[in-house]
């Protein structure tokens, strides 16, 4: 029995990729002669009529009337008579191949040393003739290495550098979503810094008074209710930047991200309805939400809708500092440790605690007008802590 | 030895060659009996008569398209169009039929033609004139593209052009028809594809070709004058094929290469010269390989085409550039 | 100047019989290629195919008015599906052409005929040379260059007619005026009042034949050629003929052929008419045409066969491009081998 015939639409010509079969003329079972129209197709150009390489019986139609086939799809199956010549071209199509990599050419005796751009700079930077370096590299060619090896530089490392010895720890958990977030961060948010330092007596004055009443007050709290009413002067500052929309979402209220550091790493819980809690409620909620991030007992609740972020490390010490604004926050506070420093009172300077603060915007939503108010707001609060 | 210009010269090359193969033919416009507007092919007509030398009407397409077809019945034809700007007119017979015949016949016919054409400027001829047109030339695979610069290399180069087998151009730099030198005796063949080194590489290299060969040599004179330097002088002589080996020779021994030709600087062969010696010599440049080439324009009127073309001064700018590298 | 040849048929009442036979023989034998090759494209063995359909006569009667032992052809495109009396050779060459391989243009040896040429014109100046040289040489024989009608309107075509002219060559331009320059009309190539007439222009005789009288056409001819061979000059011999088929496998003539024009040529269909005149002469009948056909289909597959067989080595393909090969070319030439034999 004789192979079966495939009659695949052929490449008719000037980048034809598809036809469609408009009719057949003949069916499966059917009998046809060499060069019988088998098929009607229409190309882009034309309706062009389709002639069976072979004599035979038909086998199988390989498509329908109104199909679209690609070039090289089954049109149609035959098997040939026991006469029929069926003679299939080999069609080689050679594999790209890459370019013969040139080969290293070693030039004659008195010829020019050989060496590449970079290599002469140095060599003309160290002073050394080329003529009179041995040179190690393909056909004799002068290396950078040889260069410094010359001009009596220490050459860099010849041997590939040894592997660094030390405890290889991966970034897991908090520790890794820390470092992708900053990265992100630092990578989508233009930061502008603004830095200021008060005088720190009065605040502080006012917060011993207070935590005689309530022992477990932190400094924190203050910070909070300073910048919640600043916000409220500067609402840019307490808002949402969707950068793709290219819009800015002032919010009516303010949920406080307090930065609190953990033996798992930095996590920053919200303090939901800062706008609407006094300093004590705000030292009590700060409290708590501390401790549980300490404990580890955060839900999304807890860490999800901030407005606004404060971050409190002048508990560690430290002085300025120029924290990672939190997309899609565009501010956060940061607040050093109040250390004696030389302060203006009145027309002379006296030792006595400074306040560092140190604010980051995203600069594409708030400007140095608002962030310089903003943060002339916050001092001139934490200056006058009555009025918190 | 015999002191010729080389006009007379290429002359004499197409008396020998017409009397030593009887198969020679010459023909174009006005090249019978006015003996060529250069008179180039002055007294052949005389000599062979009209069965071997022909005035043939004003075109050239029809010039190149029969010198195919002569070719065909067994003679060797050596075709004129009387400027190489005017090949433009024959440049489908050129590069689309005489370049391919071989090719495309798989070598059953083949075309041993010379197509001869003055070109070349400095000589304040109109529009077209001048023009240097090797470029397209060179990038056509299966022209053979020959410019001498001298007497000696004219005769030795025409003879081995008329005696190839395949296609050549053969541009004669007008500005050097007067040029009186010395050329040897009797037969003398220049190989086809082989660059001359006039003057031996130094402190650095100028590789040019044609008219522009004195005004090269000049600007080496100038510049060992003036600080002492030598610079070498090559000739290349034959544009394609490329003498790659010459290429690679002067710039392993300088680094120092500069590129002079009087065709405008884009896509001129001088880039491909520049390509070549990249690809095989970078190791050795110890500077950036420099043209000096005509502006990108057309050969302009006779009145400024002087500073269009590399003179003297922009090619020892160019040396000194490298040099000074 | 121009005038219409009647057949010499009706003229001398009979043909020679040897003469009827070959020339029935090439009409039928052009007729089945134009019809296989088109279809092996269809059928994905060829790349592109240009039909002589309906022309035959104009091609085949030309050959047959030749000295095929001296005479040189110089085609185009269009004829070489009418090539069959160059011999089994040629033509197999010619299937190879049209199938896309490069053998396609390597003329066999010993067979007087240039390559094909698909820039239009071009082959004018080079039959123009090749008349020369023969003249110069003084060698028997003739060139027959054979042209379209689209043609006529490129400068080659008047410069190598110029140049011919002024020579005396021993040149015969047969324009096949086959109506149509793809979708040009011919009537759209030229306000001359015929191809022939171009002639004056450039002082040579031109003479219009019915292109589908294969007898006219074959006298024709011969008259060309000996007036060529006397070295009174070449002629321009207009063959008026009609495509009936398409420009090639890549066109739709339905889009711009009025049907009707089709049909009223097809009425006057070359082969048709031969075997009509024959027959009504007593020269042919149905067992004479049977024998030609089985012939013709043995002939044809033979050759057909063997050029769809000939092999393919594209690492040839950098081969034959001047007698030296430079280093860099040789280089290429290394690349292209290695990267074949890989595949």
């Amino acid at each position: 029995m004789p192979e079966p015939l495939e009659y695949r639409l052929p490449d008719l010509g000037e980048g034809m990729s598809e036809a469609e079969v408009l009719r057949w003329t003949v069916t499966v079972g059917d009998h046809v002669t060499r060069d019988q129209i088998v098929v009607h197709v229409q190309t882009d150009k034309a309706e062009v009529e389709l002639p069976v390489p072979a004599a035979g019986t038909i086998t199988a139609l390989g498509a329908a009337e109104g199909d679209m086939v690609p070039v090289g799809a089954l049109l149609l199956e035959l098997t040939p008579d026991a006469s029929s010549v069926t003679s299939a071209t080999a069609r080689s199509t050679p594999a790209g191949a890459p370019a013969p990599a040139p080969v290293a050419h070693t030039a004659a005796v008195g010829a020019v040393p050989q060496a590449a751009p970079p290599v002469r700079k140095l060599a003309k930077e160290l002073g050394v003739e080329l003529a009179s370096v041995t040179g190690s590299g393909p056909g004799g060619r002068v290396t950078a290495h040889d260069v410094r090896a010359a001009g009596g530089a220490p050459a860099l490392a010849a041997t590939p550098a040894p592997t660094p010895t030390g405890v290889r720890a991966p970034l897991r958990g908090i520790r890794r979503a820390m470092a992708r977030n900053m990265a992100e961060a630092w990578r989508q948010v233009p930061h502008i810094s603004l830095f200021d330092e008060i005088d720190a007596r009065p605040l502080l004055a006012a917060y011993r008074t207070e935590r005689d009443a309530n022992p477990d007050l932190t400094l924190t709290a203050y910070f909070v209710r300073a910048a919640v009413v600043a916000l409220r002067d500067v609402p840019v500052l307490n808002a949402a930047f969707d950068a793709t929309a290219e819009e800015v979402l002032l919010h009516d209220e303010c949920h406080m991200g307090i930065a609190a550091a953990t033996e798992a790493g930095l996590v920053v819980p919200v303090l939901r309805d800062a706008h609407t809690l006094d300093v004590p409620a705000l030292g009590a909620r700060v409290n708590a939400i501390t401790a549980a991030a300490r404990a580890g007992h955060l839900t999304p609740e807890l860490l999800d809708g901030a407005t606004f972020t404060i971050t409190n490390f002048g508990t560690e010490g430290g002085r300025f500092a120029t924290p990672i604004v939190r997309p899609p926050q565009v501010g956060i506070l940061g607040f050093g440790a109040a250390k004696v420093r030389p302060v203006v009172d009145g027309d002379t300077v006296v030792a006595a605690p400074a306040l560092p603060i140190s604010l980051s915007a995203d600069h594409r939503v708030v400007d140095g007008h608002d962030a310089t108010t903003f943060l002339e707001r916050v001092a001139e609060l934490l200056r006058e802590p009555g009025g918190l | 030895m015999t002191s010729s210009s080389m006009l007379a010269a290429i002359r004499d090359t197409l008396f020998d060659e017409m009397d030593r193969d009887e198969r020679v033919v010459l023909f174009g416009e006005d090249v019978g009996q006015n003996g060529g507007v250069f008179r180039v092919t002055d007294g052949l007509l005389d000599k062979f008569g009209d069965g071997r030398v022909f005035d043939v009407p004003l075109a050239e397409s029809a010039i190149a398209g029969a010198a195919v077809g002569l070719s065909i019945a067994g003679l060797v034809p050596i075709a004129e169009i009387q400027f190489g700007g005017f090949t433009m007119q024959a440049y489908h017979q050129i590069v689309g039929q005489l370049a391919r015949m071989r090719y495309r016949s798989r070598g059953r016919f083949h075309c041993p033609v010379t197509i001869r054409a003055p070109y070349g400027g400095g000589v304040r001829t109109p529009e077209l004139h001048a023009d240097s047109v090797e470029a397209p030339y060179v990038h056509t695979p299966g022209l053979k593209v020959v410019v001498p610069s001298n007497a000696a290399d004219a005769k030795g180069l025409l003879a081995s052009a008329i005696r190839d087998p395949d296609p050549v151009l053969f541009f004669e730099p007008i500005p050097c028809y007067r040029t009186v030198s010395e050329v040897p005796d009797g037969e003398h063949l220049v190989p086809l594809g082989q660059a001359a080194l006039v003057r031996e590489p130094g402190d650095a290299v100028v590789i040019t070709w044609g008219a522009m060969v004195p005004v090269v040599l000049a600007a080496a004179d100038a510049l060992a004058e003036t600080r002492g330097a030598t610079v070498g002088v090559v000739d290349l002589r034959t544009l394609s094929p490329l003498d790659i080996d010459m290429l690679v020779r002067v710039t392993e021994a300088t680094g120092r290469v500069v590129v002079v030709h009087e065709a405008p600087l884009t896509a001129g062969v001088g880039a491909e010269v520049v390509a070549t010696i990249q690809e095989q010599a970078f190791w050795s440049l110890q500077a950036p390989v420099a043209r000096v080439a005509g502006y990108d324009v057309p050969s302009p009127a006779a009145l400024v085409e002087d500073w269009v073309r590399p003179d003297v001064a922009r090619v020892v700018a160019a040396v000194e550039g490298v040099l000074n590298a | 100047m121009t005038d219409v040849q009647a057949s010499a048929l009706e003229t001398a009442g009979g043909c020679d019989p040897a003469l009827a036979e070959q020339l029935m023989s090439d009409l039928c034998f052009s007729r089945r290629a134009s019809e296989r090759c088109w279809n092996l494209q269809r059928q994905g063995r060829m790349t592109l195919v240009a039909p002589l359909t309906g022309q035959e006569a104009a091609v085949c009667g030309v050959l047959r008015g030749l000295d095929l032992a001296t005479d040189w052809v110089v085609p185009y495109y269009r004829e070489l599906l009418g090539l069959g009396a160059l011999g089994d050779d040629l033509f197999e060459t010619v299937v190879a052409f049209w199938r896309g391989h490069p053998d396609g243009s390597r003329i066999p040896d010993g067979v007087r005929c240039l390559p094909p040429q698909i820039a239009l014109g071009a082959q004018l100046p080079h039959a123009a040379g090749l008349a020369w040289g023969l003249q110069l040489r003084e060698e028997p024989g003739i060139v027959v260059a054979f042209t379209g009608d689209g043609a006529t309107s490129q400068g080659d075509f008047y410069e190598a007619l110029n140049l011919a002219g002024t020579r005396r060559l021993p040149l015969v331009v047969v324009v096949i005026n086959n109506g149509w320059a793809i979708s040009t009309p011919s009537a759209h190539q030229t306000a001359a009042e015929s191809f022939a007439a171009k002639g004056t222009a450039v002082g040579i005789p031109g003479v219009i034949v019915d292109g589908n009288d294969v007898l006219a056409v074959v006298d024709a001819a011969r008259a060309a050629r000996a007036r060529a061979a006397s070295g009174a000059g070449p002629t321009i011999l207009e063959l008026r003929t009609y495509r009936m088929g398409a420009h090639t496998t890549s066109d739709d003539p339905t889009r711009y052929v009025p049907p009707e024009e089709l049909a009223a040529w097809a009425e006057r269909d070359p082969i048709t008419r031969f075997r009509a005149q024959l027959a009504a002469a007593g020269q042919w009948d149905e067992a004479r045409q049977q024998a030609v056909d089985a012939a013709v289909e043995a002939r044809l597959e033979r050759i057909v066969d063997a050029a769809l067989a000939r092999p393919l080595d594209p690492s040839a393909t950098l081969d034959h491009l001047q007698a030296t090969r430079s280093t860099r070319l040789s280089s290429q030439r290394d690349e292209l081998r290695e990267r074949v034999s890989r595949a």
